[in-house]
């Protein structure tokens, strides 16, 4: 195995008892929420324990205080049947505990090595720091992925993937015994998540615990082993894998059955005799976009399919005017739309919600309710002045209507929970009501609970003589709810799908390049 | 993928040496000192270009400093003062019989307590780097006067003024010699220690570095320490070149040695930097200054010109930082 993570053999010659880390009673509050209450979770050793719960329930929070980057209000933590006290990251580390953090913070000025083995040298000393060395070990731990990434890297030239990537090998790359997952998933694209789980399977098999929060219920019911489900805090359920479905996990999560949201097949086939909405034409870029055409129809819902790099995120920003492009046009109800400005793009009524929400889609330290009229901001202010009272029931509208778990209309954003982050940014441009919406991914790191819900939204939005283009990096979401699909390869348009014609199946093979000498969009 | 190919390695490792961000700071003062050559008769002489060294060499080791406490993302304004301090309590100790070792050493363990107290007055009061230190300027500069009561110290030891005046072989002046010897060092501290990693980590994303269980206060007391120690070396090397130990020396250095490290491609928002481009930073600001005298400009202008330079670091760095 060329994992660089063998375990210590003094840790491995303790006795070994069955449990690996027990909480007990673990409470925690911030001003206005109890985030934590009275929750107890044992793991057992070389098992993989999930944590799921919708968006808000204090999973983070949990992984948090296990690692030391939160204080807990009371309760007690065993690990190796030892009473601990984790106050900082470097006391869970010398325990042997790893995170990979949802919001994964990096520095964006290092290189990919510098961050992976940012906390193997985590000691301020006078040690030497043999480049050469880490960058070939990182090397290692990248191939292991199977990603072609130079370690020399700075990690501002990284996609989201990519950086996600490197959160996960940071974690690896330590010598611990438990390693905490936090939605690790969120932002790798299908190839790396193959290589992923199989990390995953060599991990545990090497004897390490780990447990693992995502939304994905799906994933979990491959990998986990436990589930434990939190619920406002509280600890609901705690059950073996095998003794449950998703189903009934997913009904314990949010408390009431969830309905799965299906596309009216009606509504597509409408949609399909309606007039034009959108008319993009020989979209040229680089080796980004390549001769690109597609129209939308009002009321029409298309999915865009395809892999990390084969232009579905760059044909959205083009749309929308983030991209510059080289040839071709964009016509927006009859109506020839500015190359490259943004600017233009949301006066013509394009709203575009961004993959990476930190980086593109919020301003962390503005309160939600400004967050969601920022892009209204030109409506809101009367002669420059911006009405406070106007800002809040904008705010209010769209934090009831997608059931945003938020202390006030004017807590900041940073607060919040990353699912209810991800809300803030849909709501922000919602609230533009848009002719036409553009989203990448938008349900990324969504309970279910909420997902059907935005689906509901964009559903009830598209209705009213509008129309979505989206991607998502899952494709059962896509079939369920697009009307079309379309897939993409290197830039190019190599399939045109309705969806209740397509299985995944067909779907993959055309966004892998195998089908592309077939129908163009 | 290429990249295990040695000889695609080593053609990627030329092109990244040419894009370094040092070439970009060396150009200006290649071309600047290409001007001066032909603008200025005295300035090729080996005289002037040995006191143009030294004169830079005082600013230039506080400069180190700086860029070691703005790579972490602070700032420190009291250096100057620093200076004047040190350079005082090392002068009250000798005239008053300690052995100059001695004093020099006393002297410098006082201006490591100005770096600790501004460290802790960041870490663990919360206050931001550009109050505490502005405060600290004051604070430092009037113990200056206080112990001097604003007379200026005269009679310092031969063996002192030495270290300011003298002379290696008869040629190389020995304030230059401490420069190179702390840039070296400094330039390996920051490429290749887990200290120098860890003051660009802090600086890049505090977060991420606490994250990764790295004592983010410690790096911070680190840095500031060593630039106050930094500031108290050149403030002593400074009054040993004058000879006279006054409260008034090193007024406003702070802003001139802010811009050589900007300059020299350090940010504010920390992160970024290197010994080189410092050092670069400060001798393009030395060699303009000598151009002005040798070209029979005022002292007003120089002022201007100061200013000039200031506000030129401070766009550049906001181009830098919008060109991400
Ligand atoms: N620093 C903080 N200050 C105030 N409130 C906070 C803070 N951190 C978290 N919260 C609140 O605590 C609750 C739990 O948040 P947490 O991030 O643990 O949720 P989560 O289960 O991880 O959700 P998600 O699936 O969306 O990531 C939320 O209501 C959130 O708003
Ligand atoms: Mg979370």
């Amino acid at each position: 195995m060329i994992l660089l993570c063998s375990n210590n053999t003094d840790r491995d010659s303790e006795t070994l008892m069955p449990t690996l880390i027990e909480f007990k009673n673990i409470s925690k509050s911030f001003p206005g929420v109890q985030a934590l209450d009275d929750v107890s979770i044992s793991v057992e050793r070389n098992t993989i324990h999930a944590l799921v719960g919708e968006n808000g329930a204090g999973k983070t929070t949990f992984i948090k205080i296990c690692g030391g980057l939160e204080a807990k209000d009371s309760g007690d933590i065993f690990y190796k049947e030892k009473e601990v006290f984790v106050r900082n990251a470097h006391d869970a580390k010398k325990l042997g505990i790893s995170i990979v953090h949802q919001h994964f913070p990096q520095c964006l000025k290092m290189t990919v090595a510098q961050n992976i083995f940012m906390p193997e040298y985590s000691e301020t000393t006078l040690r030497l720091m043999n480049w050469k060395t880490i960058n070939r070990k990182a090397d290692v731990l990248l191939q292991n992925f199977g990603v072609d990434l130079a370690p020399e890297m700075p990690l501002k030239n990284l996609t989201i993937a990519q950086r996600q990537v490197v959160e996960i090998c940071k974690a690896i790359a330590m010598d611990v015994d438990l390693i905490i997952m936090d939605e690790p998933t969120s932002a790798l694209p299908l190839r790396e998540l193959h290589s992923f789980f199989d990390i995953i399977k060599r991990l545990k098999e090497s004897g390490m615990t780990i447990i693992y929060v995502s939304h994905k219920l799906d994933e979990i019911f491959s990998v986990a082993d436990v589930i434990t489900v939190l619920r406002d805090g509280k600890e609901v359920a705690t059950v073996p894998k095998k003794d449950t479905t998703p189903s009934e996990i997913a009904t314990i999560m949010v408390g009431r059955r969830i309905e799965e949201f299906e596309r009216n097949t009606e509504a597509g086939k409408t949609a399909a005799r309606a007039k034009t909405l959108l008319k993009v034409d020989g979209l040229k870029k680089g080796q980004i976009l390549n001769n690109v055409s597609l129209d939308v129809k009002v009321g029409e819902i298309v999915g865009l399919a395809g892999l990390q790099g084969s232009g579905c995120s760059e044909l959205l920003k083009a749309i929308f005017g983030f991209e510059q492009f080289e040839a071709g046009s964009i016509v927006l109800n009859g109506r020839k739309l500015e190359i490259g400005s943004s600017r233009a793009g949301i006066e013509a009524g394009i709203a575009y919600v961004p993959t990476d929400r930190h980086r593109e889609g919020l301003n962390l330290i503005m309160s939600v309710g400004e967050n969601i009229a920022l892009a209204e901001f030109m409506k809101l202010s009367r002669m420059g002045i911006l009405w406070k009272k106007n800002i809040e029931s904008i705010g209010l509208k769209y934090i009831e209507r997608l059931g945003i778990k938020t202390q006030s209309v004017w807590e900041s954003v940073n607060y919040l929970s990353g699912g209810n982050q991800q809300k803030v940014v849909i709501g922000k441009w919602l609230a533009t009501e848009p002719l036409l919406l553009l989203l990448d991914d938008p349900t990324r790191g969504v309970d279910v609970g909420a997902k059907a819900e935005i689906h509901k939204i964009v559903q009830s939005i598209v209705v009213e003589g509008r129309a979505c283009i989206m991607t998502s990096s899952e494709f059962p979401e896509l079939l369920s709810f697009c009307d079309r699909i379309v897939t993409m390869y290197k830039g190019s348009i190599t399939g045109n799908f309705a969806a209740k014609e397509v299985t995944e199946d067909t779907i993959m093979h055309y966004i892998t390049g195998a089908g592309e000498t077939s129908v163009r969009g | 993928m290429g990249r295990v190919e040695v000889g695609e390695s080593r053609k990627r490792k030329s092109i990244s040496i040419l894009r370094a961000k040092e070439v970009g700071v060396l150009l200006p003062l290649v071309v600047l000192f290409i001007t001066l050559v032909f603008l200025a008769q005295n300035f090729l002489t080996k005289d002037n270009i040995f006191s143009v060294l030294r004169a830079v060499s005082f600013e230039g080791i506080v400069a180190i400093g700086m860029l070691i406490v703005m790579l972490t993302g602070g700032l420190d304004l009291s250096v100057a003062s620093n200076m004047a301090l040190t350079g005082i309590l090392a002068s009250i100790f000798m005239t008053n019989g300690l052995p100059t070792f001695v004093s020099i050493v006393l002297a410098l363990v006082g201006s490591a307590c100005v770096g600790l107290m501004n460290g802790f007055l960041i870490n663990k009061i919360k206050l931001g780097a550009i109050i505490v230190t502005l405060g600290m300027l004051s604070v430092v500069r009037g113990l200056a006067y206080i112990v001097t009561q604003g007379m200026p110290i005269v009679d310092l030891p031969s063996n002192f003024t030495f270290l300011g005046q003298g002379l290696i072989g008869g040629l190389v002046p020995v304030p230059i010699l401490f420069f190179v010897v702390i840039s070296a060092i400094c330039h390996f501290m920051l490429k290749y220690t887990v200290l120098g990693y860890h003051f660009f980590s802090v600086g890049g994303n505090e977060t991420a570095s606490r994250y990764s269980g790295i004592n983010v206060e410690r790096v911070r007391y680190f840095s500031y320490i060593i630039c106050s120690v930094f500031a108290g070396i050149g403030g002593i090397l400074l009054i040993a070149r004058l000879g006279v130990a006054q409260p008034s020396i090193a007024v406003g250095y702070e802003l001139s040695i802010i811009a050589a490290v900007i300059i020299g491609g350090a940010s504010l928002q920390g992160g970024e930097g290197s010994v080189l481009g410092s050092v670069i930073g400060v001798l393009i600001i030395g060699v303009i200054r000598n151009g002005l005298v040798l070209m029979n400009i005022g002292g007003f202008y120089i002022q201007f010109a100061n200013g000039m330079m200031i506000l030129a670091a401070v766009i550049i760095n906001r181009l830098r930082s919008l060109r991400q």
